[in-house]
């Protein structure tokens, strides 16, 4: 379990989080979702310790960070290193010993070419499959589904299933939302720093329905389209 | 053009003023030390020109990497693009070939300006799609990067390990040994993104040994060659060899601390100076490693617990 208490996060004099509080339990997958600059990508580097903050999060774990695969939105390579040894470098960072790269494939990545030229799907495939061959008991995914191709998204999809059946928590965000559909139990909204909305998952609809009035309003007839 | 020049400038004046400096004294320093470095190199080594010129050429490859021009070709026409590279890689190597010239070393001045000229033609990321394999497979990282950018150097201070056993000159065969851990030294010059640390499930201290450890081993692979034709051939010299090459463990393991002791910011000047200060005066190393060691640790410790 992790509980996060007014949490807050500014930069300079703008306020990115204000008093945020979540409780994420074992075995859930919680997706977050906000418009651009609602704050979704800084509450998940603090939560991940890659920002610092005000407020609390407490776990299970003495170091969350130890116990937790963080997949930013566009993951960070290193120039002139294979996808393989990106692999490794992240094994070797959590003391993972002789991992089955070839096995583990499953995106079918071309392993031994420069991780930098690879597509950006495949760049996402390749950091996620960095953090699933370590043996971590919680996950952010910041847009897991962003520029991945369909049958890739049905795998992810399945992959965040199946951890949440091996009982470990997800947290996922994702401007798609018949994926956190797919997969969440829970949706949090986050509007200007702060959760405004918590939706249970019979209530999905609702929430979509609701996204989709207050990101249109009037914006489509303000355009005058003949 | 003249704009991007301009834009060059003024990032330049950004980074000096970033380090703490009004940039007219920076450029001051920057040539101040430009000089005084250049003659203690002419002054305490033999065959400086060579390395003079090596070292000129080696500071062109940044600005041949691909990303950065792809961008120039697909902002600019292929003329103003030509333009642009030729002028940045013979304003970059000017320098070296000032103080060539007042070496007497006139053809290495003229070779190394027209090398310049020629490398502009060159996008060393054209090889991107090959992947230059590695020795350094288990703990890939800084020695991967460095080989994958810099083999060509390796290469050559391998070569001019070669040509001091030829010529039977122990000095030039000492100076390719210090050249390998120079570009090992290189290899940390720049600190990598936070999540590359934070990744990690250790402690400060653990993570700067495991570091160290790399380092060495790795920086031990590529000096072997030479260690052991060297050694065998100036028999008698062995122990000034070892020498050396504990003198460019110590340096390797400064530098890693060094780069950490910022983390993950770069090297402040105060930093640099004290690091560059402790090259030239080894025995400061006592009093520097400790140093930077106690603040690497701290600045770790924000990213790792």
């Amino acid at each position: 379990m992790i509980e996060i208490e007014n949490l807050s996060k500014s930069f300079g004099q703008k306020t990115v989080l204000k008093n945020v509080n979540l409780r994420l339990e074992k075995g859930q997958v919680y997706g977050i979702v906000g418009e651009n600059g609602a704050g979704k990508t800084t509450l998940f580097k603090c939560i991940a310790g890659l920002e610092t903050c005000t407020g609390t999060i407490s776990s299970d774990f003495p170091i969350l960070k130890n116990h937790l695969g963080f997949l930013p939105t566009s993951p960070y390579f290193l120039s002139r290193i294979t996808g393989r040894e990106y692999l490794q470098l992240l094994c070797n960072a959590r003391k993972v010993h002789n991992p089955d790269f070839e096995a583990k494939n499953i995106f079918e990545l071309p392993l031994n070419q420069y991780a930098e030229t690879y597509s950006t799907g495949m760049k996402k495939k390749l950091a996620l499959t960095g953090i699933l061959l370590q043996p971590n008991a919680f996950f952010i995914l910041d847009e897991p589904f962003n520029g991945v191709d369909i049958q890739s998204n049905m795998i992810i999809t399945a992959i965040i299933q199946r951890l949440k059946a091996l009982n470990k928590t997800v947290v996922i965000s994702s401007h798609i939302f018949s994926t956190l559909n797919d997969t969440c139990d829970e949706i949090q909204l986050l509007r200007e720093g702060t959760f405004v909305k918590k939706v249970a998952k019979a209530d999905f609809q609702e929430l979509d329905e609701e996204m989709k009035s207050f990101a249109l309003g009037d914006r489509i007839e303000r355009l005058g389209l003949s | 053009m003249r704009y991007y020049f301009n834009l060059q400038y003024r990032i330049l004046n950004r980074r000096l003023t970033e380090l703490g400096l009004p940039p007219i004294l920076g450029y001051i320093l920057g040539l101040l030390a430009f000089v005084g470095l250049s003659m203690y190199l002419f002054y305490k080594t033999s065959y400086a020109e060579y390395f003079y010129t090596l070292l000129a050429l080696s500071s062109l490859s940044r600005l041949s990497e691909r990303e950065r021009n792809d961008f120039l070709r697909a902002t600019f026409s292929i003329g103003e693009y030509r333009q642009i590279r030729m002028g940045e890689n013979s304003g970059l190597v000017l320098p070296f070939a000032a103080y060539l010239l007042y070496a007497g070393q006139y053809a290495l001045a003229g070779g190394l300006v027209l090398s310049a000229l020629l490398l502009s033609l060159i996008q060393f990321g054209h090889r991107l799609n090959f992947t230059l394999p590695t020795p350094f497979y288990r703990y890939p990282f800084e020695f991967t990067q460095g080989f994958r950018r810099y083999w060509w150097l390796y290469l050559l201070a391998y070569f001019v390990g070669y040509k001091a056993v030829e010529v039977n000159n122990f000095n030039l065969g000492a100076g390719s040994l210090v050249f390998v851990f120079l570009l090992g030294i290189s290899h940390y010059a720049q600190p990598e993104n936070p999540y590359f640390v934070w990744i990690y499930s250790s402690t400060a201290r653990g993570f700067l040994f495991k570091k160290m450890a790399t380092a060495l081993g790795y920086s031990s692979i590529l000096a072997l060659p030479l260690v052991l034709g060297l050694g065998w051939h100036f028999q008698g010299q062995v122990w000034i060899l070892l020498g050396v090459q504990c003198l460019g463990y110590l340096f390797l393991a400064t530098m890693l601390l060094a780069k950490y002791s910022a983390f993950p910011n770069e090297m402040s000047l105060p930093q640099a100076l004290l690091l560059g200060l402790s090259f030239w005066f080894p025995p400061l190393l006592l009093f520097v490693i400790p140093l930077f060691y106690t603040r690497s640790l701290q600045r770790l410790n924000v990213v790792l617990q």
